[in-house]
């Protein structure tokens, strides 16, 4: 079911996946689109103006896909479900905030954007060519099991032949590569800590590749 | 499987229940009025579609204050263990421009939408599964997928779907400040359209197997549905339309129809230049012939996350009734619309087959393929 998963933070990314080496790393500057794209793996439009929810999105779901090797099997579309408890608070907070202070007058149309739950994971998916199904979906209990089980049952109805789901917060994301058909255990790696925060089970995952020989 | 909405009900400017909402769109007359609300602020538009007689002072949110009210009726009826999906695309919003007007951050958290569907939950006496379903203005409808899916794949005898947005500053200054909205009224589809108008809706369906539906009187088929992304833009839609015409082949191809079959399309039609003219490219590139094309935005506004359900449930009444609404506000059709869009009612036949189409921000789609049912 699990193909892959990526992960980035503000300190660190990485991403495993099945019959793929291992990588992680130190998150370069996030600021510096060159250093960005480096690890995308390919040049993004707009980079500058994402805010940092979307911009760790965006390096944990290209890593994720990376290590799934979809491309390279030329999956047909794929989706992304996202989740986090925070949902877009960080851009809401923003845009309004920016507003109040400009005199309640006018809204800035470039904060405004990103007040969508699904903000995130769609300009990240537009950035990365994803063209399945974009949703927010976001489960009273093991919101992460959940969004996982819902993106398999996603793949299984034939909505997209894989999702990404996404688990993040305005500072850290956690993707998982899901599928219709059984993984290869790459979940071990998470090792029943499906219920972290998004920036706790960041600092798992990098733990868990650090202690591969 | 048959999947149906077997029951379902809905507030709308027009007021409380689908009897104003259908006999206001078949009269042609708007819901939608200036407004003071925002008047001391700078925006490009006074106009909206505001629900007159809700008191939202006790509630603390008019989403809240609608949803009390619209599911009265509902509490206590439904297995406690009855999933439930919520679809909105700010849930409580007001929590959140209080705790930054009033400096008072404790709010924040009050603004989560996983707190909207606890509240609904508590409401309702419901203690099953529960799911905040969000994707722009696709919400509802990709949440009755969703519903749908979970039935069809013995997860639940029957999901409640629960969807609603409220007209807010933080809304509206955010519209305005993309200059989307219109300084009148909208007009969808219209030659001289020039934006859209905000509106504010609460609905709910409940979504099961037919065979479970039976004793309760059904009504309209699920026969299949199509979500996609265009991958272009985050805010503009894909002038190619590639992506809702992919999202009406998949609805077709899951419900096994072609798109010959469909007789009639509740078409998203926000008004906005580009949105309409990427609809209206999408619809000829299926469907090649014109056949019966309808927006209830120039009633309704543009009810953002409750937009997809209303929408839809408007088709099941056409289905049921033989009646496809004409498009509230349309004076004089956009070339690209000529002989697709109409300000009068159509007649369809009942029992057949119809699709609903929404598309939203971050180039997400959604295409949802109904069969009527009269309602028994």
């Amino acid at each position: 079911m699990i193909h892959a998963i990526g992960w980035c933070d503000m300190e660190r990314w990485g991403c495993v996946g099945a019959n793929w080496a291992s990588r992680h790393g130190t998150t370069p500057d996030l600021s510096a689109s060159a250093e960005a794209e480096m690890l995308i793996g390919q040049p993004v439009e707009y980079y500058q103006r994402m805010p940092i929810q979307t911009r760790v999105s965006l390096i944990a779901m290209s890593q994720a896909l990376q290590a799934s090797r979809w491309r390279e099997m030329e999956m047909g579309e794929i989706g992304v479900a996202c989740a986090g408890y925070e949902g877009c608070e960080d851009a809401n907070l923003r845009y309004f905030q920016d507003y109040v202070q400009a005199g309640r007058f006018i809204g800035l149309g470039n904060l405004f954007i990103y007040t969508l739950a699904t903000s995130a994971a769609g300009e990240a998916a537009i950035a990365l060519g994803l063209n399945g199904p974009t949703l927010y979906a976001q489960s009273h209990y093991a919101p992460v099991s959940a969004l996982i089980e819902q993106s398999r049952q996603m793949a299984v109805e034939g909505e997209a032949q894989g999702l990404l789901a996404l688990w993040s917060d305005a500072r850290a994301a956690v993707c998982f590569a899901v599928g219709a058909e059984a993984g290869d255990g790459v979940e071990e790696v998470v090792e029943g800590h499906w219920e972290l925060s998004p920036g706790i089970l960041v600092r798992h995952l990098t733990a868990k590749v650090q202690e591969e020989p | 499987m048959k999947i149906v909405i077997a029951e379902s009900d809905v507030v709308t400017a027009y007021g409380w229940g689908m009897a104003p909402l259908w006999s206001g769109l078949l009269a042609g007359r708007t819901a939608i009025r200036p407004t003071k609300w925002f008047a001391r602020r700078g925006f490009v538009s006074d106009q909206a579609a505001i629900i007159a007689d809700l008191d939202a002072s006790s509630d603390g949110s008019r989403v809240m204050a609608m949803l009390r009210r619209l599911l009265a009726p509902l509490v206590g009826r439904f297995d406690p263990l009855t999933p439930i999906l919520l679809a909105t695309t700010v849930g409580e919003i007001e929590y959140l421009q209080r705790a930054v007007l009033g400096n008072e951050t404790q709010l924040l958290a009050a603004a989560r939408p996983e707190r909207l569907l606890e509240q609904v939950k508590i409401f309702l006496g419901l203690r099953g599964p529960g799911m905040v379903v969000s994707s722009a203005c696709t919400s509802s409808v990709a949440a009755v997928a969703l519903a749908a899916s979970m039935i069809r794949r013995s997860q639940a005898e029957r999901v409640l779907v629960v969807a609603c947005d409220a007209i807010s500053e933080f809304v509206y200054s955010g519209f305005s400040g993309l200059l989307s909205l219109s300084a009148q009224p909208a007009r969808p589809f219209d030659v001289d359209r020039d934006g859209l108008s905000l509106g504010e809706a609460a609905t709910w369906a409940l979504v099961t197997d037919a065979r479970a539906s039976e004793a309760m009187g059904c009504s309209a088929e699920i026969l299949g549905w199509g979500n996609t992304t265009d991958a272009v833009h985050i805010t503009a839609p894909d002038c190619s339309a590639q992506g809702l015409s992919r999202a009406i082949e998949k609805a077709c191809a899951m419900a096994k129809r072609s798109a010959g079959e469909v007789v009639f399309i509740a078409a998203h039609g926000t008004a906005t230049s580009f949105s309409d003219a990427m609809e209206m490219k999408a619809f000829k590139d299926v469907f090649g012939r014109p056949r019966p094309t309808f927006s209830i935005k120039g009633g309704t506004g543009h009810t953002l996350g409750a937009a997809g359900l209303v929408q839809l449930l408007v088709a099941q009444r056409a289905l049921a009734t033989g009646i496809v609404p004409g498009t509230v506000g349309l004076t004089k059709p956009d070339p690209l619309a000529l002989g697709w869009v109409s300000s009068k009612p159509a007649m369809a036949a009942t029992n057949s087959v119809a699709i609903s189409t929404n598309s939203g921000f971050g180039g997400v789609n959604t295409a949802m393929l109904l069969a009527g049912g009269a309602r028994s």
